[in-house]
């Protein structure tokens, strides 16, 4: 792959990029003394491309590896094979990536220090990096704080001190802090009550106006994402299974898998509803199916799904879809224009 | 019409902190009839989850029921003892938790755990107990149903788990369920699955459920009726078309506005500013009045429910049944 530094570069590049989680057979298991591990593929062949300034909602449910793939996006984890590019620069080669890419959590408890008071918090990354010195930092906490929609006057409180939605505020201004140009966020609404992730969802849109972020919106929800997103990539134990703009995506979904899913979605206008979901359980991700992951619970399933990985590619500008049902239905219209099929 | 299966009248429940004397809940009265489904809806603190678990007499000293009745089938469960109580629980009465590790036991085979719920309220023998709940984990849609009742709770997944959980509270066919979010920590395919599976079971056992959630769209899909609260007290209860189409209380219409895809995708979403109130030190009257637009000098006092089909806790309601009255003190 040849990806140059230039300020075009889209914030996040991938190319069939794989995570695998496990370890190699150790001694006690060719002893026969333990058991095998199982190597889970978190990811297994993601190429996804995010242009700057696009905030793309990617969605999945558990072992999808959304997660993961957010993870090695923000640096924190490195791909098993494959390349990441994040500004054109490889996140493991080049630390200077880590400054203009920033993670957010689902859990704001978690993610921040209980014995940092808060200026701290957001205080200790600018001044590592020489953001800001010593006797500007506390102007400069402040104004973080202040864009996020916090009181500066709280700043020498503990994190405990602050209802769920403001320390997810928090988490945002000292994520802010370090000037990114990139925001991940791992389901970072996710564990917020309604009128909570409104506000939250709210600092996001006004954010991206103000700083012209990029965003990686990782979320299991489908409404959520319907409301913020660009941009719509769906993915389904390691493989993203259909990409689209989010106002194509929602009328014309193509993937058996998402389709079923926007089946789903509990919506308020819905009532006494009879509810026909997809059936069976997700596979683990240690021992997924052959061919198209999707198949055993797919209802238009045929034989070649069985055994053939079908591959993400366009069926319409800028919309993705790996499915094999798109071959049989585009069969008969290269047909009709002359192709030989 | 019938007497309802559950009568809550006044329910007042106290918790005690450092802070000193908290009510969770406050003064709440709802009926559910068999077969009927109430959605209890609330945010965090809101006291839904402690309004179920006062009916399930799940109240951990010193917390308590201070006042108020709790008449199942006409019987007022604040005031048997636990022994009573117990046999109530699991047989007639069963909850769902959010987390089915709740309801589990992790060191215990699903087996046990299910033949012991069916064996502690009636005497059958274990291979006909054991027939009975293989086929309640066949009808809650479990794959191969003989082989799961001899696993250990973490052998399965956690939709898995929460669909055992579920088959445990069916089980004895209870006349009321008490489900408190449980489908929240599910994905959407699986939240779907055990939906469509739950309904078809009180459905054809008409057994009345009491479905506490914070999501107003699970709630849209599955009940006949919707009551909106707000730190220890139901402010809006209607039937679900006239709640969910015609809002009348401020802070139900914010719940709804802050609801993505209420608006245009894009848009500034709905936000009801501030935060909810201090329950050991709530505000004076209306305890959402710092928080709403419409609030004037009469939101100092106390708005009492009104008494009507679609009932309201309010004195400048958005639209629809006629304000409040002060509530008598």
């Amino acid at each position: 792959m040849n990806m140059t530094v230039a300020p075009s570069a889209p914030a996040l590049e991938t190319r069939h990029l794989t995570r695998y989680f496990g370890r190699a057979d150790g001694l006690a298991v060719k002893l026969h003394l333990a058991k095998r591990q199982p190597i889970i593929r978190a990811l297994d062949g993601v190429d996804l491309t995010i242009p700057t300034g696009e905030f793309v909602g990617l969605v999945g449910e558990s072992g999808s590896g959304k997660s993961t793939l957010g993870r090695i996006a923000a640096g924190l984890l490195a791909p098993s094979t494959g390349e990441v590019a994040v500004f054109g620069r490889s996140p493991q080669g080049d630390r200077s990536v880590h400054r203009d890419v920033q993670l957010i959590f689902q859990d704001p408890q978690a993610s921040l220090n209980p014995r940092m008071r808060v200026a701290e918090a957001i205080g200790e990354a600018p001044l590592v990096h020489g953001i800001a010195s010593r006797s500007e930092i506390d102007d400069y906490v402040c104004a973080q704080m202040r864009r996020a929609g916090l009181d500066p006057a709280y700043r020498q409180r503990f994190p405990h001190q602050f209802s769920g939605g403001q320390r997810q505020r928090i988490s945002i201004a000292r994520a802010l802090a370090l000037q990114p140009r990139f925001l991940v966020c791992d389901e970072s609404v996710a564990s917020l009550d309604v009128s909570i992730q409104a506000q939250i969802l709210n600092l996001f849109m006004q954010l991206r106006r103000e700083l012209d972020l990029t965003y990686l919106f990782i979320s299991h929800d489908l409404r959520v994402v319907q409301h913020i997103a660009d941009r719509v990539v769906i993915m389904y134990l390691g493989r993203i299974v259909e990409d689209a703009p989010a106002v194509r995506f929602f009328a014309h979904p193509n993937h058996p898998y998402t389709q079923g899913l926007l089946a789903e979605i509990p919506d308020l206008k819905q009532r006494r509803r009879v509810y026909a979901p997809v059936k069976g359980e997700i596979p683990s991700p240690a021992a997924p199916p052959p061919g198209c992951h999707f198949h055993p619970r797919c209802p238009a399933a045929f034989d070649r799904c069985r055994v053939e990985r079908p591959a993400l590619r366009a069926i319409a500008p800028g919309h993705r879809s790996a499915c094999h049902l798109n071959d049989v239905a585009a069969a008969p219209a290269r047909a009709q224009t002359g192709e030989i099929a | 019409m019938s007497a309802p299966l559950l009568d809550v009248r006044n329910l007042r429940t106290r918790f005690r902190t450092d802070r000193g004397d908290l009510d969770a809940v406050r003064d709440v009265s709802f009926t559910l009839r068999a077969g009927e489904t109430l959605g209890l809806v609330g945010e965090s603190g809101s006291g839904k989850s402690v309004t179920g678990f006062s009916i399930m007499g799940l109240i951990d000293p010193p917390g308590r029921i201070v006042g108020g009745e709790i008449l199942f089938r006409g019987q007022d469960l604040t005031r048997l003892d636990e022994e009573a109580m117990r046999r109530l629980r699991g047989n007639r009465i069963a909850m769902v938790f959010q987390d089915p590790m709740m309801t589990l036991n992790p060191v215990l085979r699903i087996s046990t755990q299910m033949i012991e719920t069916i064996r502690a309220h009636e005497s059958v023998d274990d291979a006909t107990a054991r027939v009975r709940a293989r086929d309640l984990l066949g009808a809650m849609g479990i794959p191969s149903p003989e082989a799961r009742l001899d696993a250990y709770p973490h052998q399965l997944s956690g939709g898995m788990r929460q669909r055992v959980a579920i088959a445990i509270a069916l089980i004895n066919k209870p006349d009321l369920i008490i489900a408190d979010e449980p489908t929240t920590a599910l994905d959407v395919s699986i939240q779907a699955q055990i939906l469509a599976e739950v309904q078809q079971l009180t459905r054809e056992r008409g057994t009345a459920l009491l479905w506490i959630t914070h999501d107003l769209s699970v709630i849209a899909g599955i009940a006949d009726e919707i009551a909106v609260m707000y730190a220890g007290r139901i402010v809006e209860q209607g039937s679900v078309d006239a709640v969910l189409d015609h809002p009348s209380h401020p802070y139900t219409a914010g719940l709804i506005g802050s609801l993505p895809g209420a608006s245009a995708p894009g848009s500034m979403l709905v936000q009801i500013p501030g935060t909810t109130p201090d329950m050991v030190d709530p505000p004076q009257g209306c305890a959402f009045g710092p928080r709403c637009a419409r609030r004037d000098d009469a939101c100092e006092r106390q708005p009492a429910f009104t008494e009507s089909a679609h009932r309201l806790r309010c004195f400048h309601p958005l639209s629809g049944p006629a304000s409040t009255a002060e509530m008598p003190a």
